[in-house]
C-alpha cells in the first residue's frame, strides 16, 4: 500500500484509526529521536513519543494543513519533553551500560561500535549540559534542519529568541566539549605519572 | 583587543562573508581562546552532524494500538465519574438550595415543630397502614403465606443474579483494562 499524507490525514480527521495508525508508522523514528535527544533515555523517550501521538490524535481536528504536519507533531513533542524536564530537573542520564542505539549499520565492527558508542555518549554529555529549550532549538535545527522560523514555530518563541538561545547553547557546548577533552585529556595522562612519596 | 564580533563570527549560523573570515582567521592567528572556540565548536558540530536518528524498539505501531485501546477504555471511565460527579454535584446544589430557602423562611423553633409534626404523621400513618393490613391478613390460608414466600425467593434470586453479572462486567473491565496496560 503506498503511503499519501494528505489521504491518510483526511481519513484520520474522519476517525480512521488505521489512517492515523500509518502516521504513527511513518512519523515513528523522527519523534522517538527528537524525545530520546531531549530526554536522553530510551524509557523515557518511548513513553513521551507514544505520548505525543496520543495528544496529537486527540487534537488532530486542531491541526493546520497548511502548515507540515511533521513540524506540527514536532513541536508537540518538543513541548511534552520541555515540560516532562521541567518537572524533573534533575535528570539522571546513564552514561555507562546505556541500551545501544539502534544504528542503520546492521553489522558495525566491534572497533567501529565502540567509537560510535563513545561518540553517542560524548554528545548525551553535552546535550545534558543545555536546558530544555535550548536542548529542543539545537535538536531542532540539526536533526531536523529547521530554520530560526521553524524552530520559532515549533516552540512558540520569536526569531530574535531562537536566535540568542542557539547562539548560547552553540557556545555552551564548544565550553562543555573543551571540558570534556580536558578530562579526557587527563585521565590518559593519569596511568603514565608517576606515584607521589 | 574585543572578542565579541570574533565569537559572534564562530557560532553564527549562516556562512560568513569573505572579509568575515579574514578578519576571523587574522584574530584567530594571535587569540588562543578564540582559535580553542573555534576549532571544539567544529568538533561538535561535526558530531551534531554525524549522529543518526536514533529508532525506537521495533513494535512501536504495536504499542502505539494498545496504548490507544488503554487511553479510550480510560477515557470512557472518566467520562462515567464526571457523570457521577455532576449528577452528585447536581442533587447537593439542589439540597442546598432547598434548604437555604427553607432556613430563609422560617425559624429554628418553627423547623424543629414542622420536623417533629412530620414525624408524629408519619408514625400515625404507618401504624394506620398496619392496623389495616392486620385486618386484610387475618383470614388469609397458609397457602397464600407459602405463595408469597415463594415470590419473594425468586426475587431475591433475580437481584443476586443481576448484582453477580454487574460484579462481574465491572471486575472484567478492570482486568481487560489492566492487560491493555501492561
Amino acid at each position: 500500500m503506498t503511503y499519501n499524507e494528505s489521504d491518510c490525514l483526511q481519513q484520520a480527521l474522519q476517525g480512521s484509526d488505521e489512517a492515523f495508525t500509518a502516521l504513527v508508522e511513518r512519523y515513528q523514528t523522527p519523534v522517538y529521536n527528537l524525545c530520546y535527544r531531549m530526554l536522553g533515555s530510551p524509557q523515557e523517550a518511548e513513553d513521551a513519543a507514544q505520548e505525543t501521538f496520543w495528544r496529537a490524535y486527540q487534537h488532530l481536528r486542531r491541526y493546520d494543513p497548511n502548515r507540515s504536519f511533521a513540524t506540527w507533531l514536532l513541536s508537540i513533542a518538543a513541548h511534552y519533553c520541555i515540560d516532562q524536564q521541567r518537572r524533573s530537573r534533575a535528570v539522571l542520564i546513564p552514561l555507562d551500560g546505556m541500551v545501544e542505539e539502534i544504528m542503520a549499520d546492521p553489522a558495525p565492527l566491534p572497533e567501529r561500535s565502540a567509537a560510535r558508542s563513545q561518540e553517542a555518549s560524548a554528545l548525551r554529555q553535552l546535550l545534558n549540559n543545555l536546558n530544555a529549550q535550548d536542548r529542543a532549538a539545537i535538536v531542532l535545527r540539526y536533526w531536523y534542519d529547521f530554520s530560526e522560523e521553524e524552530i520559532a514555530s515549533a516552540l512558540a518563541l520569536t526569531v530574535s529568541a531562537v536566535k540568542s538561545r542557539l547562539h548560547r547553547a552553540r557556545q555552551a557546548l564548544g565550553q562543555r566539549w573543551q571540558a570534556l577533552e580536558a578530562q579526557n585529556a587527563a585521565q590518559e595522562r593519569r596511568p603514565d605519572e608517576s606515584p607521589a612519596f | 583587543m574585543s572578542h565579541q564580533p570574533f565569537e559572534t563570527m564562530i557560532y553564527q549560523d549562516a556562512p560568513r562573508t569573505t572579509q568575515q573570515e579574514a578578519e576571523l582567521q587574522l584574530h584567530l592567528r594571535d587569540c588562543p581562546q578564540c582559535a580553542r572556540n573555534e576549532k571544539a565548536w567544529l568538533e561538535v558540530r561535526s558530531q551534531l552532524a554525524a549522529a543518526p536518528l536514533v529508532q525506537p524498539v521495533p513494535g512501536f505501531t504495536k504499542r502505539w494500538e494498545q496504548k490507544l485501546a488503554m487511553e479510550r477504555v480510560r477515557q470512557r471511565e472518566r467520562q462515567v465519574w464526571y457523570t457521577i460527579l455532576i449528577i452528585v454535584g447536581s442533587l447537593l446544589l439542589l439540597l442546598a438550595l432547598i434548604g437555604l430557602v427553607v432556613s430563609l423562611n422560617a425559624t429554628p423553633a418553627s423547623l424543629l415543630a414542622g420536623a417533629i409534626t412530620a414525624f408524629v404523621a408519619i408514625s400515625n400513618w404507618l401504624v394506620e397502614a398496619q392496623q389495616t393490613v392486620n385486618q386484610l391478613l387475618a383470614g388469609t390460608p397458609v397457602w397464600v403465606w407459602w405463595g408469597l414466600g415463594a415470590l419473594a425467593l425468586v426475587w431475591f434470586s433475580i437481584v443476586s443474579l443481576t448484582g453477580t453479572f454487574a460484579f462481574c462486567r465491572a471486575t472484567r473491565l478492570c482486568i481487560l483494562n489492566r492487560g491493555v496496560q501492561s
